[in-house]
């Protein structure tokens, strides 16, 4: 890339070759360079072979800084190609030559009007309104939104795209390889909602997707308008502007919105919105880690190469090489505990959090909500927090609820001279203590009205008017009650508070001492990780194998017909399987038994087959961390508690497989029972 | 010739390590643990072993839904693995302090004996001419009813680079 020269009026960029998400901060940097210099910024898009939506959107903010600092943004010589990206993502407007001495207009946003493309008759029986939002980490996370884009042209008739920019932040805090685009998009398409799902399918995970069919209702347009919150203004533009929505229309969702009894959002929705906002807020603590558990799959497999690679660098005997895969190898390792780090999320955001929603619940109450945060730097386990949040959030709204009014002192309106709201003060705080983080939720020189908690609970039939209330009692009726009618097991079954806790390593308390203020603390294990796993037996024991790595499972290996053994091989389904017989890696004595069992089990491009003694069915858990002791062995990633009170050792995937290739010839095909083409069980 | 090869028995007294100790039975010998570093004594029930840590690890055991790591403390003293556990076998499980790591961390031991107060602690040292020799496991040594007793040093035992380096990778 050529860099502008000293002639400010004359510099122009030139920007040469592909120009993707490894670039854009290339690309960033450079026209950061400009700013710094005062030059107007000309860039030669002549010679560009290619760019994506990364490098467009650093682009879009370049010319935004452009309209702000008083700098002329132009695009020399932009090749067709790039022309046909700019029309389909709706960005031709956007990225417009501003002169600041010119006649143009110098719109600060990107401009009402919408990209029109009209390819069919102005009849449209069939219109659909996708409204979409992209998280910071699309790009990162592979997400191509013009292919998207396309594929929704395919289904039918573009009608118009509206990039929606309100969340681009200023040139300077512009982070390039995040994501702040959304799109309005009007189409015309005989296509189902489930086509038009499926074709955000690539990118879900990273996406906030709304659809509204031909048919919607006046209820579902308004229930997108109020999800969109800053952008609702620029949706109704859109409406207007392509016929969506006619002007009566518009009106009958708008004065919807407003009514005081619409209630869009229940309690689930809340929090997939606050998940969905840009976390450097610092408002928003739930980090998606989901994302990590792909990040740690693909360092496990860079760490399976590594043993691969220094086992042949060993046989040729290349020290050098040898030297920087092992360095890479340990490098890999250093990044995968930062990643596992990365999944934690702090404490401070998440009081911020039930902070405000509890001033939510508190005026919903008629309460007058106030709340100490005791701030500190700790941090939980992502997982675990998402796991306890609703029941932090009920456990709060429970406080407020039940506290006992402060005595009227002050009349203050609304409402009968003398009287005032009641108030509640709750305070926040966090202790780290060993391998756990403890919360606590305090009511500040207040407690659980216990009468009304009672009358409650004998209406709800939870309480026999003939038992008297022990204080020990009162805790678990507090539990009980909180969690009336929460969501269930999917089998009429309430979940209980402490057997969801305890599935993830922590546990609540409910206490009531005198003069202290009552008070709910939750322990959280810090970084325990919530995993889906299948149990296996071997000998006495039982070990979890982490469901995602697993393809496939063989009961009884001598049944199977598709099976052919050969040492420690097996063949199905026409591929050869490496296998790893956990009785001799984890050193069991007992007895074999007589029927095996295997799991074929995946870790990026390897497939073993791992043998145990029988299956014991699936299993959530929280993976708690080993200590510095046991963390030196390759097979056990963390242990984790039965409900009959034995432990099960969660089975390192990556390592094991490690292990096997650190310790057997490289090159599988070589094995001498292909050669026979027949195998003996 | 022989007993100018024989080591000589420090004589030196160890005032600072009198104080009540818990005696526990390891491989036939006694050895005591400073009471206030004992949180409490369970049986062997339910313990997970992991024979792919090695000798010197004898399993995994749930306390009251915590996990405790449970240590071979013969094996860790260079006696070899206790054999299986007898109904005397218990677990010596150690107040968090002492360890660090885990939530709970146990001692197998043969069989638990009793509380002791211990008033005469010798040093566990000998020389050999110049060069001092013991095993730096134990702390001093005392006689309790015509019984040597050897009073661990925990925090040489528990040390957890130690134990690192004795889990098989």
């Amino acid at each position: 890339m050529k860099l502008p020269d000293n002639n400010a009026s004359t510099a122009i960029t030139v920007l040469k070759g592909e120009f993707d998400l490894y670039r854009c901060q290339e690309l960033y940097e450079n026209i950061a360079a400009c700013f710094e210099a005062r030059t107007a910024l000309r860039i030669d898009m002549s010679r560009v072979t290619r760019i994506d939506l990364a490098c467009i959107q650093v682009l879009l903010a370049a010319r935004c800084e452009c309209v702000r600092s008083g700098l002329g943004f132009s695009l020399l010589n932009p090749t067709r190609e790039y022309q046909h990206f700019l029309r389909l993502c709706g960005l031709e407007q956007a990225l417009l030559h501003y002169d600041p001495n010119g006649c143009l207009p110098p719109p600060l946003e990107i401009p009402a009007s919408t990209t029109l493309l009209r390819f069919q008759l102005p009849e449209r029986q069939q219109q659909w309104h996708v409204s979409v939002r992209f998280s910071r980490h699309v790009y990162r996370d592979g997400g191509d939104i013009p292919a998207c884009l396309q594929q929704l042209k395919t289904s039918g008739t573009l009608l118009a795209v509206r990039p929606v920019l309100s969340a681009m932040p200023v040139f300077s805090s512009l982070t390039a390889d995040q994501c702040y685009l959304g799109f309005e998009i009007a189409c015309d398409s005989d296509a189902s909602r489930v086509l038009i799902e499926n074709i955000f399918e690539p990118v879900s995970e990273d996406t906030d997707l709304i659809i509204l069919s031909p048919d919607s209702s006046v209820r579902e347009y308004a229930i997108l308008l109020q999800q969109r919150g800053r952008d609702s203004l620029a949706v109704k533009q859109f409406w207007a502007q392509t016929g969506l929505l006619n002007s009566r229309q518009i009106s009958a969702v708008d004065e919807l919105c407003n009514s005081q009894s619409f209630n869009v959002l229940e309690a689930g929705d809340e929090f997939a919105e606050v998940a969905a906002v840009d976390l450097d807020s610092g408002d928003e603590c739930f980090v998606e880690v989901g994302r990590h558990e792909s990040a740690l799959d693909l360092l496990g497999e860079m760490m399976i190469a590594c043993s691969t690679s220094k086992l042949l660098a060993g046989r040729l005997g290349e020290k050098k090489l040898l030297e920087n895969v092992t360095l890479i190898d340990r490098l890999a390792s250093q990044l995968q505990e930062s990643i596992q780090a990365l999944q934690t999320s702090s404490v401070r955001d998440l009081f911020n959090y039930l902070a405000r929603k509890g001033m939510e619940a508190g005026r919903e109450l008629g309460v007058e909500t106030s709340f100490l945060l005791h701030s500190n730097s700790l941090a939980v386990n992502g997982m675990v927090l998402n796991e306890v949040v609703e029941l932090l959030q009920a456990a709060i709204r429970f406080l407020i609820e039940y506290s006992h009014p402060v005595p009227v002192s002050v009349p203050r309106g609304p409402g009968p001279a003398g009287i005032r709201r009641p108030v509640c003060r709750i305070r926040l705080q966090a202790h780290a203590d060993g391998e756990y983080v403890v919360l606590g939720l305090q009511l500040v020189q207040q407690a659980v009205d216990i009468e009304v908690l009672k009358e409650d609970s004998r209406r709800a039939g939870q309480l026999d008017s003939s038992v008297e209330m022990m204080i020990a009692e009162l805790g678990h009726l507090v539990l009980e009650s909180m969690f009336e009618g929460a969501r269930d097991g999917g089998h009429g079954q309430r979940i209980a508070v402490s057997d969801r806790l305890a599935a993830i390593g922590g546990s609540v308390e409910f206490m009531s001492l005198p003069g202290q203020g009552d008070r709910f603390v939750v322990r959280l294990p810090v970084s325990a990780s919530v995993i889906d796993g299948l149990l296996i037996g071997v000998g006495e024991n039982r070990y979890v194998i982490p469901k995602r790595h697993v393809l496939e499972t063989v009961d009884r290996m001598s049944d199977d017909n598709q099976a052919h053994f050969y040492h420690n091989t097996v063949r199905r389904h026409g591929e050869t399987l490496p296998l790893i017989r956990l009785r001799e890696v984890l050193k069991v004595q007992a007895e074999p038994a007589a029927a095996e069992c295997m799991v074929v089990v995946e870790c990026g491009r390897h497939r073993v087959g791992l043998v145990g003694d029988f299956l014991d069915g699936e299993f959530q858990t929280a993976s708690r961390p080993l200590g510095r002791v046991l963390s030196q062995l390759k097979s056990i990633r963390g242990a984790t508690l039965m409900p009959d009170g034995k432990v099960a050792m969660v089975l390192d995937i990556v390592g094991l497989i490690q292990d096997m290739v650190s310790g057997q010839e490289p090159v599988i095909q070589n094995h001498p029972v292909l050669h026979v083409g027949k195998c003996v069980h | 010739m022989i007993a100018d090869e024989m080591p000589e028995l420090d004589s030196e007294y160890l005032p600072g390590l009198c104080g009540r100790y818990l005696v526990a039975t390891v491989s036939g010998e006694k050895f005591a643990l400073d009471s206030e570093s004992v949180s409490e004594i369970i049986e062997c029930v339910n313990m997970t072993e992991l024979p792919m840590a090695g000798p010197v690890v004898r399993g995994v055991v749930s306390v009251r839904s915590e996990l405790a790591l449970v240590i071979d403390l013969a094996a860790r003293l260079g006696r070899g693995r206790s054999g299986s556990a007898g109904e005397q076998a218990r677990i010596i499980l150690l107040d968090a302090q002492q360890t660090g790591e885990w939530p709970l961390l146990g001692l197998f031991v043969e069989s638990v004996d009793s509380v002791l107060q211990l008033d005469s602690v010798l040093s566990a040292q000998c020389s050999r001419g110049d060069v001092r020799e013991g095993d730096p496991c134990i702390a001093g040594i005392s006689v309790s009813d015509s019984t040597v007793v050897n009073l661990l040093n925990l925090s040489k035992v528990l040390d957890s680079a130690e134990l690192t380096q004795l889990v098989v990778r």
